[in-house]
């Protein structure tokens, strides 16, 4: 799920979305990517777009965020990267919550925030290839992958396997790992694949407007 | 006949050459841009007339030519000042070297360099609102437009200076003291011998900027990762996308557009210059 990283020794605690249009934050928020082109950075619009009273069918109110956030000189177009989070160029971050969980391992000051009333989560598909040389292989792939093993190593990952719930009844996931996620209590939005062709519609006309 | 295809084989490469990397490739654009996957439309060239394509072709036409103007204008008078001093001097072998670097500085390398000194976190920015507080990033202008056109006339200028400089170096000092002796003033000399033969060059010159600028890619995308404003980063973002899929037709119609547009302006160049030279004849 998209999250809201910041280092806590460079800025003052975030507890909202709209925590980020404080004079404070001036040129400091960076978004994982541009939503056109990046799952990362699509999840982080449709989470601010909830936050703002919009909703999975509409994104605007989350472009709209974007265009004040920019406006007020505090979005910053830099791509974050593990370096830029550790130089302290880019100390806000929206970003997945797992690869945000990953620079607290480097970075202890670096926080996490999943703000409650804006939870999205997003899937990563898989696909096969129908002209792949060696189909078996990537099926194989694919097995290990959704296997308890693989999941496990999701979980490890930061991320919340899609098997989670089955693997908690049968006992078989790594309690250790799962523990370490953020608990979401209440309604998790995810959008379906036609939803997500309209977003993606909506912001390829507008985002670019938005933010430049 | 015989003789006219043996003294055209050695030719034959640079003729592979251009087949392979030019010809298939702008026929591959050409052909991929209405015919994909065995279905003809023209929908991707239409897409190139929504909002979002018009304005990154307006941004890059904007870049290139105001690139290549500012780094034509400035880079002429460096030459000029360059072929001023005499061919052994310290300052003019170094200068042109330091050029001949710079020119092809363009890139990553040159975009980290802008970031790392006048970013919104680079390190004359800091030091500046340390000990005068005033903010050199403002809200990120090196981000946008204007901070690509700064960049990019960075590796404008020189490249301006190499191609010049040979063209300031054939005007030969006997016409000047022709010219001269015949009574005319410096201003005149200028206006009436330097500046004509030097228009050619001048705008061949200013066109391989304008291309030069149009088609670069690395320095852009190491600057700008939100919002693809210009033709090149479109590209990308119909070729890399995670969430828009399917949109490589639309990269080719954008290609084809970008080589209409330096057709055109090559067309253009070359009725500019059949008009400036024809006296040259």
């Amino acid at each position: 799920m998209p999250s809201i990283g910041f280092d806590s020794a460079k800025v003052p605690p975030i507890t909202s979305v709209n925590d980020l249009l404080r004079p404070e934050y001036n040129g400091k928020v960076a978004l994982n990517g541009d939503p056109t082109q990046a799952g990362a950075a699509f999840s982080g619009v449709l989470m601010v777009a909830l936050s703002q009273g919009g909703s999975v069918d509409d994104v605007a109110p989350g472009v709209e965020f974007f265009r004040k956030l920019r406006a007020a000189g505090n979005f910053l177009p830099v791509d974050p990267t593990p370096a830029t989070v550790e130089s302290g160029q880019t100390p806000v971050v929206i970003d997945w919550n797992y690869l945000n969980a990953a620079e607290t391992a480097k970075l202890p000051a670096w926080q996490i925030v999943v703000p409650p009333n804006a939870v999205v989560a997003g899937y990563y598909y898989q696909a096969i290839n129908k002209d792949a040389p060696h189909p078996a292989a990537a099926r194989l792939w694919q097995e290990f992958l959704y296997s308890d093993e693989g999941q496990n190593l999701f979980a490890a990952g930061g991320v919340r396997p899609v098997r989670a719930d089955q693997m908690m009844l049968a006992g078989t996931i790594d309690k250790a790992a799962v523990d370490k996620i953020p608990v979401i209590d209440g309604p998790v939005t995810v959008p379906s694949p036609d939803q997500t062709d309209k977003a993606t519609e909506f912001l390829a006309d507008n985002w670019a407007k938005a933010i430049g | 006949m015989v003789r006219r295809l043996r003294e055209g084989l050695p030719l034959l490469p640079f003729l592979a050459v251009v087949v392979i990397f030019l010809i298939i490739p702008t026929v591959t654009v050409i052909v991929s841009s209405v015919y994909t996957d065995g279905v003809f439309s023209f929908d991707r060239i239409q897409a190139l007339f929504s909002g979002t394509a018009l304005s990154a072709l307006a941004k890059s036409v904007l870049l290139s030519g105001s690139t290549a103007i500012i780094g034509a204008v400035l880079g002429a008078v460096l030459a000029w000042l360059i072929v001023s001093s005499p061919p052994s001097s310290m300052v003019r072998r170094a200068v042109i070297s330091l050029c001949s670097v710079l020119a092809q500085f363009g890139g990553v390398a040159l975009a980290f360099a802008f970031l790392a000194t006048v970013g919104l976190n680079g390190v004359l920015t800091l030091w500046v609102q340390q000990v005068f507080g005033w903010n050199l990033a403002g809200s990120g202008w090196l981000y946008s437009l204007t901070g690509l056109i700064l960049v990019y006339t960075y590796f404008q200028i020189p490249l301006m200076v190499i191609v010049f400089v040979p063209a300031l170096e054939g005007l030969r000092d006997q016409w000047r003291e022709a010219a001269v002796s015949l009574g005319a003033s410096t201003f005149r000399y200028w206006r009436e011998v330097a500046v004509p033969l030097l228009t050619p060059a001048f705008l061949g010159s200013a066109l391989l900027l304008f291309a030069n600028a149009f088609a670069a890619y690395a320095t852009a995308a190491a600057l700008v990762s939100q919002g693809s404003p210009i033709l090149p980063l479109l590209i990308r973002a119909a070729l890399t996308s995670e969430v828009v899929l399917g949109q490589a037709g639309f990269a080719y119609a954008l290609a084809l557009e970008m080589i209409v547009v330096v057709a055109v302006v090559m067309v253009a160049y070359n009725a500019l210059v059949k008009r400036t030279a024809r006296w040259l004849r």
